[in-house]
């Protein structure tokens, strides 16, 4: 155990003091991590495209879907198309054409109140929902902003009904209840005897006198309190979730991608102790036989944990990306480190020259890096990409970071994720054991 | 090498002491039957060796002869696909720190860190031979005194000329007080002036007792510091022994070579005469004798002037080297 340390000890000395090495290892990635979070927080240059479903299919609902549908006519970058029912709206984001979806509920006209409002407060009902319907968003995986937009139209309706709402309740409970009750309401209502020109402009003269003031403010605080007849349903299992902002994905992408380029710099420096003879050395030297490769390891190891941690520290103070639980988060991560050190004593096992270790680690580096999503998000990847990215441990990380901020999952629902990414890194230790093995006997 | 040959290693007690048919008073070192190929190419056949406590032996043979491999075997890097070692009675192997306490090895590289001092490099070795604080550093000092490297030892050693980066390199090797070191080519990618500067300190640490291995292609180094020699050719021992029973084993005579004036012919008789003169030949002012031993009959040939009236102008002793030792045995130069 001494042995180890001296020789980790040794190494961490040497890297620190190389700062070619801290640049690389920790500098690089953190400058991608801020410049990728930045570019990609106004999105990739696709329009963002949305469902709308109108599952009340009234009057009302159908109003307010082709009131939307009209808005978003001059906006380029967002489409909406529209969906039969809820189900259909999955199978879109599920295909990958549609990244959200928003949702009229059966049940919507009711909620805002039978016929015209009037009517209602004749009956001496207070004006205001009988019940609430809840305003559906479904998001796909990985579409913080199909999601964004989508939540905002959802906003922008209930607002507007609200106002509605608001404005129809001030006109009846502030004007025209005390005509109503007067009994003028029916006159002017009687199909048999419609009233004269002369007694609407007498009866609407009367009824849309200017409110008073307080009685306005009073009608507000009143409709503040009370549940308005449209809500979004927050329920997660509807498919609404926290949305994850372009740090708070690409920080922990690039604190992966950290890690993989300093751990797999270390073949290149075990060959090169093994070049000039200071492995060999060690090797004389009355220690077990692992040490010296186990002290480098170690080394290694170490930054690439120290290197996450600085990427992951930043990103979040400096750009407030959301990462989630601390110890899922720290659990992860040590996984992470540990598959790239057996990538790392894989390709120190088939390499021999320490221009052949650089370019090998240079290029499974990108490469894993590519299908793992860390440049691009996995959903905007084709889908045979995607397909492969399941393979990748880093892609399986990716997942574990966006379960851990954008779910709020703790560590126990990541071990799936934890567990691939151990399970590969102990079948790439095995393979490459016999090939180490050989190289230094 | 044992009757039979050896398939494996040789059987040790249970903590890997020497087997009971070798008498470990007699030698520090003992290699029994090292054999290693890579691939089809056998880069060590059957090699036996042994060298006794404070001897210094050198293992001389072209590039590519096996020295570095059988040194490798010796030193518990590479495993040997047969055969074992032994040094100070404990088994040595790939893996296993038994015998490595009594073993210093420089090896044929620098072996050193760049961006560390001296000082930090031999701390550093220092700690891995299980030397701790105070006794390690003074140890530290001591080495860089025998080296000459004092006044440098907080200079990082990228900074060092390749001679010193040498004598560090020996430094490392000499921490622990190793009964045996070994240097693996120590003078390879050094000045004249740092060769001999290393051949020196060299030579004292035999003085002072520690058993040595010298591998090189230069015989003169060998020759210089090392009391017995093998001769190693693609892989075989083909030779060994002190240098005058290399040079015996091929029958090759000294060469005196004695220039004079006066009765040169007289003079030549006289010689003939001498005990282990087996030829004289004389040409104008010169006189050649050739003899088994030149060094041995030279004090014999002033007395022989004088009564002759002979004047000695120059005596000159050529002694067959390990060159001819080794192209008597394989028919070809030392150095390619």
């Amino acid at each position: 155990m001494r042995a180890l340390l001296l020789i980790a000890g040794r190494d961490l000395r040497s890297r620190l003091r190389d700062r070619s090495g801290l640049i690389q290892g920790i500098g690089v990635p953190l400058v991608l991590a801020v410049v990728i979070s930045l570019a990609f927080g106004g999105g990739n240059g696709d329009p963002v495209r949305v469902a709308l479903v109108d599952a009340d299919e009234s009057e009302r609902s159908t109003a307010i879907a082709d009131e939307v549908l009209a808005g978003f006519d001059e906006v380029e970058d967002v489409v909406l198309t529209e969906a039969a029912d809820e189900a259909e709206a999955r199978e879109l984001i599920a295909a990958g054409e549609v990244g959200a979806a928003v949702v009229l509920p059966e049940g919507l006209a009711e909620a805002l109140g039978a016929g015209p409002a009037p009517v209602a407060a004749a009956e001496g009902s207070e004006t205001g929902p009988d019940s609430v319907a809840e305003l559906v968003v479904v998001v796909g995986d990985s579409q913080p902003v199909a999601g964004a937009v989508a939540e905002g139209i959802a906003g922008q309706i209930i607002a507007q009904v609200d106002q509605v709402a608001f404005s129809v309740a001030a006109t009846i409970e502030l004007g025209v209840r005390e005509a109503i009750a007067a009994g003028d309401f029916e006159a002017i209502t009687d199909p048999d005897a419609p009233a004269s020109e002369a007694a609407l402009d007498d009866l609407f003269s009367e009824v849309l006198v200017p409110p008073d003031v307080e009685d306005v403010a009073a009608l507000g605080e009143r409709a503040a309190e009370a549940p308005g007849g449209l809500v979004l349903d927050d329920d997660a299992d509807a498919g609404a979730r926290e949305r994850l902002d372009a740090a708070s994905y690409f920080g922990p992408s690039m604190a992966v991608l950290a890690a993989l380029f300093v751990v797999t710099s270390a073949p290149r420096a075990l060959i090169r102790e093994r070049r000039q003879g200071t492995l060999q050395r060690l090797r004389a030297a009355p220690i077990p036989a692992w040490a010296p490769m186990a002290g480098l390891a170690l080394s290694v190891a170490l930054i690439g944990i120290v290197a996450m941690g600085v990427v992951l520290g930043v990103v979040s103070v400096a750009l407030g990306a959301q990462l989630g639980d601390p110890v899922g988060l720290a659990a992860l991560s040590l996984a992470v480190v540990l598959f790239a050190g057996a990538l790392a004593a894989l390709i120190a096992s088939v390499v021999r020259t320490e221009q052949q270790a650089d370019g090998l680690a240079a290029a499974v580096t990108f490469a894993l890096a590519v299908l793992g999503g860390h440049f691009i998000e996995l959903h905007a990847l084709p889908d045979g990409v995607q397909t492969v990215a399941l393979a990748t441990p880093n892609g399986w990380a990716m997942r574990g970071y966006t379960a851990l901020a954008a779910d709020g999952a703790g560590v126990g629902e990541i071990l799936l994720p934890i567990a691939v990414i151990l399970g590969v890194a102990a079948v790439l230790a095995l393979v490459a054991l016999p090939g180490l093995r050989r190289q230094e006997a | 090498m044992a009757a039979g040959g050896e398939t494996g290693p040789a059987p040790t007690g249970s903590r890997g002491e020497a087997p009971g048919a070798q008498d470990p008073s007699e030698a520090l070192v003992t290699c029994r039957g090292l054999r290693k190929s890579f691939g089809d190419l056998v880069a060590v056949h059957d090699l036996d060796l042994a060298i006794a406590p404070g001897e210094s032996y050198g293992l001389l043979g072209p590039n590519g002869a096996g020295k570095t491999t059988a040194i490798s075997m010796l030193c518990g890097l590479v495993r040997p696909d047969r055969g074992a070692v032994w040094i100070d009675g404990q088994s040595v192997g790939v893996g296993r720190a038994a015998g490595k306490q009594a073993l210093g090895l420089v090896p044929q590289q620098m072996a050193l860190y760049d961006d560390l001092s001296a000082r930090e490099n031999l701390a550093l070795l220092g700690r891995l031979q299980g030397l701790r604080g105070r006794e390690l550093r003074r140890r530290v000092d001591e080495v860089l005194e025998v080296v000459q490297l004092a006044d440098r030892a907080n200079d990082r050693v990228a900074t060092f000329s390749g001679g010193m980066q040498r004598r560090t390199s020996i430094a490392g090797g000499l921490l622990h007080r190793p009964r045996l070191l070994v240097l693996d080519e120590p003078t390879v990618g050094v000045d004249p002036q740092s060769r001999n500067a290393i051949l020196e300190q060299v030579i004292e640490l035999g003085r002072e007792g520690t058993a040595l291995l010298y591998t090189s292609h230069y015989m003169e180094e060998v020759e210089r510091v090392c009391d017995r020699m093998g001769i190693m050719d693609h892989g075989h021992k083909i030779a060994e022994g002190t240098r005058r029973e290399l040079v015996d084993s091929i029958g090759s005579l000294d060469r005196l070579l004695i220039e004079a004036t006066g009765d040169l012919d007289s003079f030549a008789d006289r010689l003939r005469d001498l005990a282990g003169v087996e030829q004289v030949d004389r040409d104008d002012a010169t006189v050649t004798a050739l003899a088994r031993n030149g060094r041995s009959v030279l004090p014999q040939v002033i007395p022989l002037a004088a009564p002759l009236d002979v004047e000695l102008l120059s005596v000159e002793v050529d002694e067959p080297d390990l060159e001819q030792v080794f192209l008597a045995l394989t028919g070809r130069a030392l150095r390619d």
